[in-house]
């Protein structure tokens, strides 16, 4: 993200900031509140567009190859969302058919990840393991519980972590859970 | 292949969501046929299109942003799909409960007078092209957005004007027209849609 900012209704909710994170790193990134925390996530998601600067993802233009970002970030919310589905399941086969994944394959993919996932709550741990699925390269998390850290390291692997934070203590105590690579 | 199977899978995740609503507005429709008057075409053909229509905009406007389906919007959101595909996706599931409300309209008033084939088509076209704007309406907010439930009102008035003035074709190619005009746009603004 270079300069990236973002702004609604002509109020500035994201100042203008710079962050750079290499394949296979880790960031945890205090923001100040919670709406930034939340958009900056998105932005670097390549859900939300800045307001201004830019940002690249594996040298990907959110805004000129959308696709193509999303086939490589993994996304998950904070809100402890209502599931939309009716069984994990379904969930998983649903997310593995929009990215185009082996149905069966995925299932047993998901149910490992979730079995390794022990004491996340299902809320957290159906969309990490959902944005898991298809093996990102950059796993972005939006104010995660620093508690999970050790179990969110364990299940994502090689990729690239940037997670949001409301506050700097929040961040640090997430990097300090988190073994550095 | 695969798109075809992300169109369904995502027509079926959100059909099953809204049983309830296609239920009730089959229902609605069914019961305000019976209380249709039928002594009068025009009257008949200007009831369906305002039945047709109310529920065409009331579940286009239910589909996005109403915080309904917050974890299947930020899964379809995320997922590697073109606007295009997810508009195309998102805009069958109101045509197929507008189709049943409508099928179960027709039905019942075909009960009092046989329905013609020309009515049923104008129907049909001037609400599917009345809920793919309303649907334009459902990601905006402010004045654009009434600026389009007020366009998907007039589409319906606008096939029912035409049909008694012109050709029945005329009224069936700018339904097709302006569905087609407002899916495109539709795509777009999905594509550029904000989840905040």
């Amino acid at each position: 993200m270079r300069d990236a900012s973002y702004a609604r209704g002509g109020r500035e909710i994201v100042a203008p900031f710079t962050i750079t994170l290499d394949e296979n790193e880790r960031l945890a990134h205090p923001c100040g509140n919670d709406a930034a925390a939340s958009t900056i996530a998105l932005m670097a998601a390549g859900l939300v567009r800045p307001a201004s600067g830019r940002i690249f993802i594996a040298a990907f233009d959110p805004r000129i190859q959308p696709t193509q970002v999303k086939r490589i970030v993994g996304y998950v919310p904070h809100e402890a969302l209502p599931h939309d589905f009716p069984s994990f399941t379904r969930y998983i086969e649903f997310r593995a058919t929009l990215w185009g994944l082996p149905r069966a394959a995925s299932i047993v993919r998901a149910r490992a990840l979730l079995a390794r996932l022990d004491g996340v709550h299902e809320a957290f741990a159906y969309p990490l393991v959902g944005a898991l699925l298809s093996e990102p390269r950059l796993l972005v998390l939006d104010r995660p519980q620093a508690a999970y850290a050790p179990q969110i390291l364990d299940v994502a692997g090689e990729c690239a972590i940037f997670s949001t934070h409301v506050l700097e203590r929040d961040a640090q105590r997430f990097a300090q859970e988190a073994v550095p690579v | 292949m695969r798109r075809g199977a992300a169109t369904m899978a995502i027509v079926t995740a959100r059909l099953s969501k809204e049983r309830r609503v296609l239920l009730l507005a089959a229902c609605t429709c069914a019961l305000l046929a019976y209380l249709q008057r039928y002594d009068d075409a025009p009257a008949r053909l200007a009831g369906c299109l305002v039945f047709g229509t109310l529920v065409g905009v009331a579940v286009a406007l239910l589909q996005r942003g109403a915080g309904r389906f917050r974890e299947l919007e930020l899964c379809e959101q995320s997922a590697p799909l073109y606007g295009r595909e997810l508009a195309r996706a998102t805009a069958l599931v109101p045509s197929i409960i507008v189709t049943l409300a409508l099928a179960a309209y027709w039905l019942v008033s075909s009960i009092y007078v046989r329905p013609e084939l020309s009515t049923i088509a104008v129907t049909a076209f001037a609400v599917y092209a009345g809920t793919l704007v309303a649907l334009c309406a459902g990601v905006r907010t402010g004045a654009p957005r009434i600026v389009y439930l007020i366009m998907a009102c007039a589409v319906p008035a606008l096939a029912f004007a035409l049909t008694f003035a012109s050709a029945a074709l005329l009224p069936l190619a700018m339904c097709a027209l302006i569905g087609f005009i407002a899916l495109r746009q539709y795509g777009e603004a999905l594509a550029r849609y904000d989840p905040i």
